[in-house]
């Protein structure tokens, strides 16, 4: 549907002033679950410090405390959970019209020119604010978050970051960074823009030649499986250029917002393998059919 | 927007305490360096022992939550500015983060909390149950005992039983577990032993073996085979009696001249065949003593006339004379015209006549023919045997050519079952055809087992 500057705006100042309340909730929530936590903390330190009957800490009786206390300091816990995810759920609500707006605008005609040290800013941002996400106990990460692949039957929207082989000359291919335009159903492939030099490079791919990049980020603390392994072989995005290349994983990140470290296969190296780089989590996809060639 | 990012403080806050951010600094690289663990001990200022709840303090909200605090400190009719979002989202982020890990940790300390209480419990309960435990271990050595026995005599698929027994009533105690880990040693021993000490076992084998010529399907060679032999015993006629060859005294004679003369004339080599000479000698031999066999009748004549003085004899002698060789067969001939004129003069009946016996009939020939007929009717006997084999075979032979038909036609339906199994694990489907095969298989399975139930027993293997 069109979504014109106005509406767009006006859509985004409600979430604005929903995510304000949001924000002071949260700080609320988080005032009582400080609370469970210093009881708790004075009641683990009491537990400690008396002395030991049996081989279990504490007698029976202090063990119940405890218990009634976790269970408590659980429950604030999980409350606050809840209302930062309310938070966080009209952030990218507002992401998501700002970028409904984007793409209309540009097919309207707007063309935007982007300077290569705006590009670079740009993806880096758009990697770090890449919604992260958090597993609840028990559940299981979807489909395009981190490491995941993509669901079979799964359609990239327009607006999408994908890694597309193109053919850059004669018998070169190259993975290189692009946005979705479109799907077309009926022949099966996507249209897809060079995020580099827009509207200058279109290119029509079919499915197979077309990778979307992951829609979250993974925590390492909560979802490690969603992460690639170390050692596994991947295409990474190589710093400062809008292609993909074949790399090892050396290192996985350590918290959220940490970035993968991993060696680009260089045969102008020694070992192989060029220092270790460090990319995003978005720009680290899985490889596709032993594709994808070194620089 | 871009350049307010404040990523560098995220790094400190998802320590413990978040007391140790690092002040920003622009030139530091855009990725943060990795953050350290919650419950490590920080370095910093601060001296408190480390938490082990995952948490970020309200107090340190101004330095590891910056963004989040300004904007909460601000009236609701102050609205967040879009350049704030990204920030905000770090930071909304990293508290998400904080508290699902507090989640973890809290539900961790339940659970902990819940099994040791049920252990206590079991202690409890074990500690309430010592007296049981004298009993129970003369228990447990009945059965080791008996066990033993069994893990000698038999095989290994005891040996992992009694295991189990051992494990499931072991308690808690630990002498029970003593008396465990001797037993389990035990049998890890006899387990080798029992490996060891067993022959390989190729006693199945032969008998099979042997036994397979007599069970094995009836093939078209067999029914050649038994075809080839009634042909064989159909066919052989008997051997026929020899005639009568030269009486043995007659052939001795011979040998004796041919000795004597061989004697008198070494040098000359006498053909076979007899001299002249020779058969005159034979006939003075004859002459002089020889007796003609004759038949009774003729005996009985020749008795009555000798009585009466009355030589007949010698002209049929005359005429046995010329012909010498046929002595015996002119004996049978006098015979017959005896008897001939006997009945013809009505002198004798022909009842009363003992029967024509050729004169020439002796043991030898009636053991012979004695042997024909009896060999005759071994023949027919076999003949009847292997005919009847015959047909068996040829039943059975259609017996197993309907089974081949069957075997195959159950493999079909097999196939079709699996692949409607298939079809409906991938949730497929299961199309007219390949129900119409299965509903053909299925019928000519029922046909085929009709058709060879019908068959007649054919022997043990008929089913």
């Amino acid at each position: 549907m069109p979504l014109t500057a106005d509406v767009a705006a006006q859509q985004v100042q409600e979430r604005l002033r929903a995510l304000h309340r949001y924000i002071y909730d949260i700080e609320a929530e988080r005032g009582r679950s400080e609370q469970c936590i210093d009881q708790i903390l004075r009641a683990e330190k009491a537990v400690e410090s008396s002395p030991s009957n049996d081989e279990s800490s504490g007698s029976s009786q202090q063990q119940m405390q405890l218990k009634n206390l976790y269970k408590a300091g659980l429950t604030a816990a999980e409350q606050e959970e809840r209302v930062i995810r309310l938070a966080l759920s009209k952030i990218y609500e507002i992401r998501a019209i700002k970028n409904e707006r984007r793409i209309q605008a540009r097919h309207a005609g707007n063309k935007e020119t982007i300077g290569c040290g705006a590009l670079m800013k740009m993806l880096l941002s758009a990697a770090q604010t890449l919604p992260l996400h958090v597993g609840r106990v028990g559940e299981r990460a979807p489909a395009l978050c981190g490491a995941l692949p993509a669901d079979a039957g799964h359609v990239a929207r327009p607006g999408d970051a994908v890694a597309a082989l193109v053919r850059v000359s004669d018998k070169e291919e190259n993975w290189i960074l692009a946005e979705v335009v479109s799907w077309l159903p009926a022949q099966g492939k996507y249209e897809v823009d060079d995020i580099d030099e827009e509207q200058k490079n279109r290119h029509v791919l079919s499915k197979r030649r077309v990778v979307p990049l992951p829609l979250m980020r993974a925590d390492p603390r909560t979802d490690e499986q969603a992460l690639f392994p170390k050692g596994a072989v991947v295409m990474a995005l190589y710093p400062q250029t809008t292609c993909f290349y074949r790399a090892v994983v050396n290192r996985l990140p350590t918290s959220a917002a940490d970035p993968y470290e991993v060696l680009f296969e260089d045969s102008s190296y020694a070992d192989g393998y060029s220092p270790p780089e460090r990319v995003a989590q978005r720009y680290v996809i899985a490889i596709k059919e032993g594709k994808g060639r070194s620089t | 927007m871009l350049g307010k990012r404040m990523h560098h403080n995220s790094k400190g806050r998802l320590a413990s305490k978040g007391h140790d951010s690092k002040p920003s600094s622009p030139g530091v690289s855009p990725y943060n360096k990795p953050a350290k663990i919650p419950g490590a001990v920080s370095i910093g200022k601060t001296k408190v022992e480390t938490c082990p709840i995952p948490y970020i303090r309200l107090q340190d909200n101004a330095t590891t939550l910056p963004r989040l605090s300004a904007i909460s400190a601000r009236p609701a009719d102050e609205p967040i500015g879009i350049d704030e979002l990204d920030a905000l989202q770090l930071e909304l982020e990293s508290l998400l983060c904080s508290t699902a890990l507090r989640i973890r940790y809290f539900q961790g300390e339940i659970e902990s909390i819940d099994t040791n209480e049920s252990k206590r419990e079991k202690k409890g309960k074990a500690a309430g149950k010592q007296l049981q435990y004298p009993v129970k271990r003369k228990f447990q050595d009945d059965k080791l005992v008996k066990t033993k026995d069994y893990t000698k005599l038999s095989n290994q698929p005891k040996v992992p039983k009694f295991k189990n027994f051992s494990n499931a009533s072991s308690g808690g105690s630990h002498n029970n577990y003593s008396n465990d880990a001797n037993a389990n040693s035990d049998n890890s021993m006899k387990l080798e032993l029992s490996q060891f000490s067993l022959p390989k076992n190729n006693i199945p084998y032969k008998f099979w073996n042997s036994v397979e010529p007599y069970c094995a399907p009836v093939t078209l060679d067999d029914i050649k085979f038994l075809e080839s032999l009634l042909a064989q015993s159909s066919n052989t006629t008997l051997p026929p009696i020899p005639p009568l060859g030269r009486h043995y005294s007659e052939v001795w004679a011979d040998e004796h001249i041919t000795e004597d003369q061989n004697a008198g004339n070494p040098n000359k080599i006498r053909p076979t065949g007899m001299s002249p000479e020779a058969t005159s000698l034979r006939k003075k031999i004859e002459k002089s003593g020889e007796n003609m066999i004759t038949g009774p009748l003729t005996q009985r004549l020749v008795s009555a006339l000798m009585e009466e003085n009355a030589y007949e004899v010698p002209d049929i002698k005359v005429k046995q004379q010329s012909n010498i060789k046929s002595s015996y067969k002119n004996s049978l001939t006098l015979e017959k015209c005896l008897r001939k004129e006997l009945v013809d003069q009505g002198i004798l009946d022909p009842e009363d006549l003992p029967p024509l016996t050729n004169p020439a009939d002796d043991e030898i020939l009636a053991e012979i023919k004695k042997c024909q007929t009896e060999l005759t009717a071994i023949r027919k006997d076999n003949c009847k045997n292997l005919k009847n084999l015959i047909g068996l075979c040829k039943q059975e032979m259609i017996r197993l050519n309907l089974k081949k038909q069957l075997d195959q036609v159950d493999l079909e339906c097999i196939e079709t079952y699996k692949k409607m199994v298939a079809a409906k694990q991938k949730k497929r489907p299961i199309t007219k055809k390949e129900k119409e095969d299965a509903w053909k298989a299925i019928n000519e399975q029922i046909r085929l087992n009709k058709e060879i139930n019908a068959l007649p027993l054919t022997g043990p293997n008929t089913s």
